[in-house]
């Protein structure tokens, strides 16, 4: 008798507990996000938006920049070994200094 | 003086149509005279190297590609002559590299040994392993050219001369870029080029349309690209090389479109006949334009491609595509417009915007190529 009044006693407090936990929590996302998606449209924006592709350029030219100097350019130089960027063919033609470049490589 | 030229242009690369014969009948071809035999006469030659090296449109280096045909038919003799004239008529500090695109068959000692005598640059066409390449490169029976090619690529070997590789991705080979890298790998070919089966000149389909296709390149370049890295493999992909570049390096925007701005790629007819922008255009006519050859080498000095009333349509035309480009997509940065004969051959139009060349060639590989720079950099995409 004695242990079954101490097992309700556990549970109610328990619950209890979680309960408190559970209003703590709402209360605190109520102050964090105050409105809650209330139609599907607006679900929807709240999905972060994917970068577009010149901001995604732009943020690896800016970790090309920060990469250190010459042999401390070590992503861009192992990124450079790894596509072997400066030996392509036509690479000592004059009239292309940045050849290959990627619009005009002729595909012939 | 009404022309839609802004800029003083500058002929960077000669395409030259030796022949548009070629021995054989791929059947992605994009050219209509192929079957025709007729050959560049050495007055034709003479009177265009007259033409382009008196002409206000050079730099100090000049490309001369044999393509749009087979150009090793005409024979190691033909090109000799070719080169002598060349030579006599090159202007003081122009300096001149000859590029020759074939597809080896009809490669021998001869041609070796004249091809290390002038510096020719080599480029082979084959599409894989023997069932893949002779899916599409047929011989004029209808027999595989696999072994007649591979026997060239061996040749070229075998005397240490450089070489590199153009692949034509079909429908079949883009569900095996295992195979096709193991085929490189084991060959010894360490340059490549991947072009897309494209619609372009009287080839009207390509078996690259459909729906899914844009993934399934997707993950041909990715697999390939991983396999590359996975093996320490020392190939060179063209693609991934030039996206590097578009990407990495702020500048290669100044570079510009050759294939966008006029006299930058001349190409020059078995006739004589005068084209600019895309040697695919040479024999094309379309509906809109009619013939998009701008003049002969017999008739008129390259200036006046500029003054030709269609040419000066055709030009503002792929003005007006250019800017509708660069403000509908968001790879312009790095394309900066693409090519203006898929924008013909596929949308009828110059001023239109995007291609299958451009989902599959650009887009495509710039995708790959981006998230790869990313994951070495731990960007997240």
């Amino acid at each position: 008798m004695k242990s079954a009044r101490k097992i309700l006693f556990a549970t109610c407090s328990l619950a209890v507990r979680r309960l408190a936990w559970l209003s703590a929590t709402v209360t605190v996302l109520g102050w964090v996000w105050p409105a809650f998606p209330s139609t599907p449209e607006t679900a929807k924006d709240q999905v972060p938006a994917l970068k577009s592709i010149p901001d995604r350029i732009s943020a690896v030219r800016e970790h090309i920049a920060q990469d250190g100097e010459g042999a401390a350019k070590t992503v861009f130089y192992r990124l450079s070994q790894f596509f072997n960027f400066p030996n392509f063919p036509n690479f000592n033609n004059s009239n292309f200094n940045n050849f290959p470049n990627f619009p005009n490589f002729p595909k012939f | 003086m009404r022309t839609a030229v802004r800029h003083h242009p500058s002929i960077e690369m000669l395409v030259l149509q030796s022949t548009p014969f070629c021995n054989l009948d791929c059947c992605y071809c994009y050219l209509p005279d192929r079957t025709s035999k007729r050959q560049m006469s050495q007055a034709t030659l003479e009177r265009t190297f007259e033409r382009v090296f008196t002409s206000s449109f050079l730099s100090k280096h000049l490309t001369v590609l044999w393509h749009a045909g087979e150009p090793l038919m005409p024979g190691v003799a033909y090109y000799e002559n070719a080169f002598a004239t060349i030579d006599r008529l090159r202007p003081q500090g122009l300096a001149v590299t000859h590029s020759i695109q074939t597809n080896a068959t009809l490669l021998n000692l001869r041609w070796i040994d004249f091809f290390r005598a002038h510096d020719v640059r080599v480029g082979v066409s084959i599409d894989g392993p023997a069932d893949l390449n002779d899916r599409s490169r047929k011989t004029r029976v209808g027999g595989g050219s696999f072994e007649q090619a591979m026997r060239g690529i061996r040749l070229l070997q075998d005397n240490d001369y450089p070489f590199h590789v153009i692949t034509v991705l079909t429908r079949e080979s883009l569900s095996q870029p295992q195979r096709l890298f193991h085929f490189y790998a084991a060959n010894g070919i360490g340059r490549l080029a991947f072009n897309v089966e494209e619609i372009e000149g009287v080839h009207t389909a390509s078996s690259l349309s459909g729906n899914d296709v844009d993934r399934e390149v997707r993950e041909f370049y990715q697999t390939f690209m991983t396999l590359i890295e996975a093996h320490g493999a020392k190939i060179e992909v063209r693609e991934f090389v030039s996206a590097f570049d578009a990407i990495a390096n702020p500048s290669s925007v100044n570079y510009g479109n050759p294939l966008a701005e006029p006299l930058r790629t001349l190409s020059i007819g078995v006739n004589g006949e005068m084209g600019t922008f895309a040697p695919e255009l040479l024999g094309y006519a379309s509906e809109r334009h009619g013939s998009l050859m701008f003049g002969n080498v017999h008739e008129h000095e390259i200036a006046d491609i500029l003054q030709d009333p269609r040419f000066i349509a055709v030009s503002n035309e792929i003005v007006h595509g250019l800017e509708r480009c660069r403000a509908s997509c968001q790879y312009f940065s790095v394309c900066l417009g693409g090519s203006r004969a898929n924008k013909l051959i596929e949308n009828g139009s110059f001023d239109s915007t995007e291609t299958l060349f451009c989902r599959l060639s650009k887009k495509a590989v710039v995708d790959v190529v981006l998230a790869k720079m990313e994951r070495e950099f731990n960007l997240a995409s």
